[in-house]
C-alpha cells in the first residue's frame, strides 16, 4: 500500500515537473502515430494478393510473389540503378551548395542586401515542378528557347547523356536557396566572441570560415547528411515525372516513377507496396550505417 | 512565458486535438441522416406502393475536369430531377465528381482501394477485367434488356469492346444513326493558308505530304521572313498514326494495348509487324531532314496544341475538336485557316486513321451500388438520359433547356444552339458533359461548314483502319510496361536517330520476351 502510494506520488511529482512539456508534445505525437505509424499496418498488402473487396486482412496471402516479380523485372533493376545514380549525383553536387550559400550569405555585411538575396534564392522553392517543367520545356526548346540562339537543334531533355545532369542542376536551382535556412540558423548560433577573438589574432575571412564557422556547424551538416542518406532512394518523383520522356526512360526511370506506372496507375497496390517497403528498408539500413560511421569518426555526431 | 500560460496553452492544444479527433471519428461512424437526398446505406428493398419512394444519391465519376461545373449540380440538378419525376422516375439524386484525364486513373484506383468507389464511373476497357475480377464492378449484360433506348443505340462492336469473358462490364457511349457519326474522330490537321501561300495542293500520298511538310519548314509558309516553323508537331504520346495507317497498320495514340492486326488468320500486335520498320524508316528520315518539331517528343498535349495555335507548326494529328479550337483561337485572324485532310496513302495505296478512338471506355457500375442502393432506378435514369424522344432526357442533359439554350429544327433534324457564353455557360448551370450519364454521340448541333467537312473524314469507314481486337485479356494488366513504356522508348529513339531502324528487331524480341507473346496468345484465344 505504502509502495503504491510512493509510486503515485512519484508519478504526480514527475507530472508536475514535466506535465506541461508532455501535454505540449502530445498533439505532435498523436499526429505522428496516426499518420506515420498507424498506416504501417498496410504493409501487410506487400505480402498479399490484395483485393479491394476483400480488404487488407481477408485478401489471400501471396508470400514473396511481388518481390519475385520486382526482382525478376529488368525495368525494376534499371529503375533501382537509376535511382541510386541520380540520388548520388544530387548528393555529391547538391549537398554542399546550401552550405556554401549559407556561409556566403552570412559573410555579407549589408543586411538589407543579404535579405534581398535570401528572398530571391528562396523563390524557386515555392514553384511546383509542374510549372517549372513548363518553363524548362520552353527554355530548352530548340525552336523557342535559348538553344535556338546557340544553334542547338535537339532538346537536352531528349538526350540521355545530359538528362541526369539537368535533373541535378534544376534541383540545385530549385532547392539550394531553401536549403540554406537550417545552416543559417546553425551559423547564427555561433558565439560571436569566437569571431572577435579570431580577428584579434589576425585570422582573415577565409580562416574564420574554415576554423570557426565550418567546425561549428559540422554537427548540423552530419545530421542532414545522415537524413539525406536515409532518403537516397527518393530521387525526386515530381521532378523526374514532370521532366522525363520516352527517350530518356533508360537513364531516368526511378523507383518512384516505376511504382507509379506499374503499381498505382494500374491499380496493383500490392506491387506498389512491396516496392515501397523495399525502398524504406534500404533507407533504414543506410541511416543506421551512416549514423554508425558518423559516431566512429566523432562520438558527438549523429542522431542517436 | 510563465508556467501558467504554458499550462493553458498545452491544455487548449490537447483539447483541440482530442475534439477534432473525436469529431472526425464520429463523422465516419455516423449513420446517414434521414434526409430525402442523403445516401441510404440500408438494403435497397423495393418500396411497396403505399410507401414513399426512397431517394438515393448516386455518385458519378468522370475523367474530364470542367472547372465551371458547380459542385452542388447548379440550376440543372432540380430541372433534371423534376424532368425525371415527370417521366415517372423517382428516388434519384446525383453528385458528379470530376478529375482530369492525367490524374483520373490514379485517383480512381485510390478511391477503389480505400473502399470509396463511386457508384458509376468511366472505366477503360483495358481495366475492366481487373475491376471485375476484384469484384468492384457488376456485370451489365442482363441490365441492357431493361434499357430499351440504350439497347437500340448501342453499337454492337462498342459493346463487344466492353466484354470480359463474354459479359459486358461497362456501358459504352451510344451512337445516333447519322451521317456525321462514325467510328473515328482523329485526323491530320493541316494549315490550309500555308498550303495556299506556298501554292501547294492538299497532299494525298506520304511522299506528297513529305514535300508539303518540307516546304512548311524551309519555304517560309507564314511569310515572316524567318525560319521559325516546322512541318509537323505533336505530343510525346502521339505516334503519327496516319503514317502507320498508310501501311495498313492500326495504331492509336497513348498506350498500345489495343493495337492488333490480323495476319494470315492470326492476330498479332501492330508494333511487331515487319511493316513497322518501313514506317519508322520514313519518320526517321523526316526527323533527320528537320521537318518534325524536335519538341514533339518532349511536350504534352496542351503544349503541342499551343504550338500549333501559335503558328510554330504546320500540321499535327488530333481530333476534329482540336481543329475547331484552333479556329476559335484565330477568330480575329480570318486569314489563318485549318482543316483535316483525308488520310494520305502509302506505297501500296493503303490509308487510314485509327477507328474506335473513343469507344475504349464506358460507364462501369460499382457492385456496392447493387448491394446498397437501387440499381433499377439508376438504369431507368441512364436509359432516360439516352432517350432522344420527347419523353426522354437526352436533349435536356446534353443541350440544356429547349427555347433557352437551344431550339430543335424538326424539319431538318438539327439542333440550333444559342450559347452566348459557349459551353462554359451550360457547364456553369450544371448541364452538358458532366450530366451526360451515358454519352450519346450526336453531331446534329454542328453548324460550321468547316467542322462538318472535318468530321465527315473520320466518320467515313473508308478512311479508317480498325484494330483486330479492342478487348482486354488478363495478361495485359500483368505486363503494362510493354504497352506503355517499351514502345514509346523504341519509337522515340528510332525516329530521333539515336537507334537505327534495325533496333526494331530488338524491340520485337523484348516485346515477346517481356510478356507480349503471352498476351498475343490470349488475344488469339479470345478472338477465336
Amino acid at each position: 500500500m505504502q509502495k503504491a502510494k510512493g509510486i503515485t506520488n512519484k508519478f504526480i511529482n514527475k507530472w508536475r515537473k514535466y506535465g506541461d512539456y508532455i501535454l505540449l508534445g502530445l498533439p505532435g505525437f498523436i499526429m505522428l502515430f496516426i499518420f506515420r505509424y498507424l498506416p504501417m499496418g498496410g504493409l501487410i498488402v506487400a505480402f498479399k494478393d490484395y483485393n479491394v473487396r476483400l480488404g487488407f486482412f481477408n485478401s489471400p496471402w501471396a508470400g514473396t510473389k511481388w518481390y519475385n516479380m520486382l526482382f525478376m523485372s529488368d525495368d525494376f533493376s534499371i529503375a533501382f540503378m537509376n535511382t541510386l545514380i541520380i540520388s548520388l549525383l544530387k548528393l555529391v553536387c547538391y549537398f554542399p551548395v546550401p552550405i556554401i550559400l549559407a556561409i556566403l550569405l552570412n559573410e555579407l555585411n549589408r543586411r538589407y542586401f543579404a535579405r534581398t538575396i535570401q528572398a530571391v534564392i528562396y523563390l524557386p522553392h515555392f514553384i511546383s515542378w509542374a510549372i517549372l517543367s513548363g518553363i524548362l520545356f520552353s527554355l530548352f526548346s530548340p525552336q523557342l528557347g535559348i538553344l535556338k540562339v546557340l544553334g542547338i537543334e535537339k532538346s537536352p531533355l531528349l538526350m540521355p547523356g545530359t538528362f541526369r545532369w539537368l535533373l541535378v542542376l534544376t534541383e540545385i536551382w530549385k532547392a539550394s536557396g531553401w536549403g540554406t535556412i537550417i545552416y543559417l540558423a546553425a551559423i547564427s548560433g555561433i558565439d560571436p566572441n569566437l569571431y572577435e577573438a579570431a580577428i584579434i589574432d589576425g585570422a582573415n575571412r577565409f580562416k574564420r570560415i574554415w576554423y570557426i564557422t565550418l567546425p561549428s556547424i559540422s554537427g548540423t551538416i552530419v545530421v542532414l547528411l545522415i537524413l539525406r542518406l536515409g532518403n537516397i532512394l527518393d530521387a525526386g518523383f515530381g521532378q523526374v515525372y514532370m521532366l522525363y520522356n520516352a527517350s530518356v526512360y533508360d537513364v531516368a526511370d526511378i523507383i518512384d516513377t516505376y511504382i507509379f506506372r506499374v503499381g498505382l496507375s494500374t491499380g496493383r497496390f500490392s506491387l506498389a507496396t512491396a516496392a515501397g517497403l523495399f525502398k524504406s528498408v534500404i533507407g533504414l539500413i543506410l541511416v543506421l550505417v551512416s549514423n554508425r560511421l558518423a559516431k566512429i569518426f566523432n562520438p558527438d555526431a549523429g542522431i542517436m | 512565458m510563465n508556467k501558467k500560460v504554458w499550462k493553458s496553452l498545452s491544455l487548449i492544444l490537447v483539447c483541440w486535438m482530442v475534439l477534432s479527433f473525436s469529431i472526425g471519428c464520429q463523422q465516419n461512424d455516423q449513420a446517414p441522416a434521414p434526409s430525402s437526398t442523403d445516401n441510404e446505406t440500408e438494403s435497397a428493398d423495393k418500396p411497396k406502393p403505399d410507401q414513399p419512394v426512397k431517394t438515393f444519391k448516386y455518385t458519378f465519376f468522370i475523367n474530364q475536369a470542367i472547372a465551371e461545373y458547380p459542385p452542388d449540380g447548379g440550376e440543372a440538378k432540380q430541372v433534371i430531377i423534376d424532368a425525371l419525376k415527370e417521366a415517372g422516375i423517382e428516388g434519384f439524386d446525383y453528385e458528379v465528381q470530376m478529375v482530369g484525364e492525367g490524374e483520373y486513373d490514379t485517383k480512381l484506383n485510390v478511391l477503389i482501394a480505400s473502399g470509396d468507389e463511386p457508384d458509376a464511373f468511366m472505366a477503360r476497357n483495358i481495366d475492366l477485367r481487373r475491376f471485375s475480377e476484384s469484384g468492384v464492378i457488376t456485370p451489365l449484360s442482363k441490365y441492357i434488356e431493361q434499357m430499351p433506348h440504350y439497347k437500340e443505340m448501342a453499337n454492337e462492336l462498342d459493346l463487344t469492346n466492353m466484354f470480359v469473358d463474354g459479359e459486358v462490364f461497362a456501358f459504352p457511349q451510344a451512337k445516333m444513326k447519322h451521317p456525321l457519326v462514325g467510328d473515328g474522330v482523329h485526323g491530320l490537321i493541316i494549315r490550309r493558308d500555308w498550303l495556299e501561300n506556298l501554292n501547294m495542293e492538299t497532299p494525298t500520298t506520304l511522299d506528297q505530304l513529305y514535300d508539303v511538310l518540307h516546304a512548311f519548314t524551309y519555304k517560309d509558309p507564314n511569310r515572316s521572313g524567318e525560319k521559325d516553323t516546322y512541318g509537323i508537331g505533336g505530343w510525346d504520346q502521339n505516334w503519327f498514326n496516319f503514317a502507320f495507317g498508310a501501311y495498313g497498320l492500326f495504331l492509336n495514340n497513348g498506350k498500345t494495348g489495343h493495337a492488333w492486326v490480323e495476319r494470315n488468320g492470326k492476330i498479332e500486335h501492330t508494333t511487331v509487324q515487319p511493316g513497322v520498320k518501313e514506317v519508322l524508316s520514313t519518320l526517321q528520315k523526316w526527323y533527320k531532314d528537320g521537318i518534325i518539331d524536335p519538341d514533339k517528343f518532349v511536350v504534352k498535349g496542351k503544349q503541342a496544341k499551343e504550338k500549333f495555335i501559335n503558328g510554330n507548326i504546320g500540321a499535327y494529328e488530333n481530333t476534329v475538336w482540336w481543329a475547331n479550337d484552333a479556329r476559335k483561337a484565330w477568330k480575329d485572324k480570318p486569314e489563318q485557316k485549318v482543316e483535316i485532310i483525308p488520310p494520305v496513302k502509302g506505297p501500296k495505296g493503303l490509308a487510314g486513321y485509327p477507328a474506335g478512338a473513343i469507344v475504349n471506355q464506358g460507364v462501369a457500375i460499382a457492385q456496392r451500388l447493387v448491394d446498397e442502393k437501387d440499381i433499377d432506378t439508376l438504369l431507368k435514369v441512364l436509359d432516360w438520359s439516352v432517350n432522344t424522344g420527347k419523353d426522354g432526357g437526352f436533349k435536356l442533359v446534353t443541350y440544356g433547356i429547349e427555347g433557352k439554350d437551344y431550339t430543335y429544327d424538326a424539319q431538318n433534324d438539327r439542333i440550333i444552339q444559342t450559347l452566348p457564353e459557349g459551353y462554359s455557360g451550360l457547364y456553369k448551370r450544371g448541364f452538358s458533359n458532366p450530366v451526360r450519364f451515358i454519352r450519346v454521340n450526336d453531331r446534329r448541333w454542328m453548324d460550321s461548314p468547316e467542322q462538318i467537312r472535318d468530321i465527315k473524314i473520320p466518320s467515313d469507314p473508308n478512311n479508317l483502319v480498325y484494330s483486330a481486337c479492342y478487348q482486354s485479356v488478363t495478361t495485359m494488366a500483368d505486363y503494362p510496361d510493354i504497352f506503355d513504356k517499351l514502345w514509346a522508348e523504341y519509337f522515340v529513339k528510332i525516329v530521333t536517330g539515336e537507334y537505327s531502324v534495325d533496333k526494331h528487331d530488338e524491340y520485337v524480341q523484348k516485346f515477346n520476351s517481356q510478356g507480349g507473346a503471352e498476351v498475343t496468345k490470349q488475344v488469339n484465344e479470345l478472338m477465336k
